[in-house]
């Protein structure tokens, strides 16, 4: 035991292959929300067709996972689907833009947590879904949040030397934040 | 007053790297071709021009270490976006593409004004020191 902590701890590096893979999956994340984002069509968000985001909000009534949020989304949400749609169009293209570039990365990956308990609590009980679409997506947002992956070529990584000699409340608000 | 660059050479390979995002990025108008699956940003020929514009206008500003070059085509990227937001708005596409469009431009600009803000503010440090 004591010949044990007799060795020295030292940091492991970390390399830059790791850096690189933190990198893609900050990115990759970032894609399918871009991509995501695409189908959020205003201005009534798919109510007068029935599809679009109108559609898959409705799939929280239809087949409830959370009985009092199925009637928060019955009685508010889908009844201004044109404010929420909006709300999500806005969210989720943020988060396609923050974490693609890797600025603040950290709250962004919290809001992607957010966005997608919201999105499990509406579809997962919804006709040939896969549950684990949607533990995945939560456990990949949590794994950036981990790795504070902005600072793995993110703007997060450039800026931070500049924050972390400012005496700003911004710039220390962005230390938290990335 | 002596133009000092000292430590900006950080913000001026970001620029570079933004600015070939961009470029790569405005590689997407030819995503209709792709499957579904792979066609992740949809970019038309006017958002593909703004695209190509910035990046070469970010890659210029960072190989010659000029941030005031890289935060006017981070400017020109942010614009884009907000005309897009407001065109989705009101159903009117001045860029073609939708919101994923939005959500590219809106980053990289952010990105780019953010960096060359932060190096521009490192070089007038730098020349009030020497002052």
């Amino acid at each position: 035991m004591s010949g044990a902590s007799a060795v020295p701890v030292v940091a492991l590096p970390v390399a830059r292959a790791t850096r690189i893979m933190v990198a893609v999956l900050r990115c990759g994340v970032a894609l399918m929300w871009i991509q995501n984002v695409a189908w959020k069509v205003p201005p009534d968000f798919g109510r007068t067709q029935g599809n679009g985001l109108y559609f898959w909000a409705s799939q929280a009534i239809a087949h409830p996972v959370l009985p009092p949020y199925s009637a928060f989304i019955e009685a508010v949400v889908l009844p201004n689907i044109e404010v929420f749609g909006w709300f999500t169009l806005l969210v989720e293209g943020g988060l396609g833009a923050f974490l693609l570039i890797g600025l603040a990365t950290r709250f962004w990956a919290v809001v992607g947590i957010g966005q997608t308990v919201a999105i499990t609590l509406s579809v997962l009980f919804a006709p040939h879904e896969w549950q684990w679409s949607y533990y995945l997506m939560a456990l990949t947002h949590l794994a950036i949040f981990a790795t504070a992956a902005g600072r793995s070529y993110g703007v997060d990584e450039v800026l931070r030397q500049r924050w972390a000699h400012s005496p700003g409340r911004v710039a220390r608000l962005m230390m938290k934040l990335s | 007053m002596k133009r000092t660059q000292v430590g900006s050479r950080a913000f001026d390979r970001a620029g570079i790297f933004l600015g070939v995002a961009s470029i790569v990025f405005a590689g997407f108008v030819f995503g209709a071709q792709l499957p579904a699956e792979f066609d992740f940003v949809h970019i038309e020929i006017t958002g593909a021009v703004v695209l190509l514009v910035s990046g070469t206008l970010a890659i210029g500003g960072g190989m010659m270490r000029r941030p005031t070059l890289y935060a006017a085509a981070g400017a020109l990227l942010i614009v884009a976006a907000l005309v897009q937001v407001a065109g989705l708005a009101v159903s009117l596409r001045p860029l073609g593409g939708d919101a994923s469009t939005m959500s590219v431009m809106g980053g990289l600009g952010t990105g780019l004004l953010t960096v060359a803000l932060a190096a521009r503010s490192l070089i007038r440090t730098h020349s009030f020191d020497e002052r």
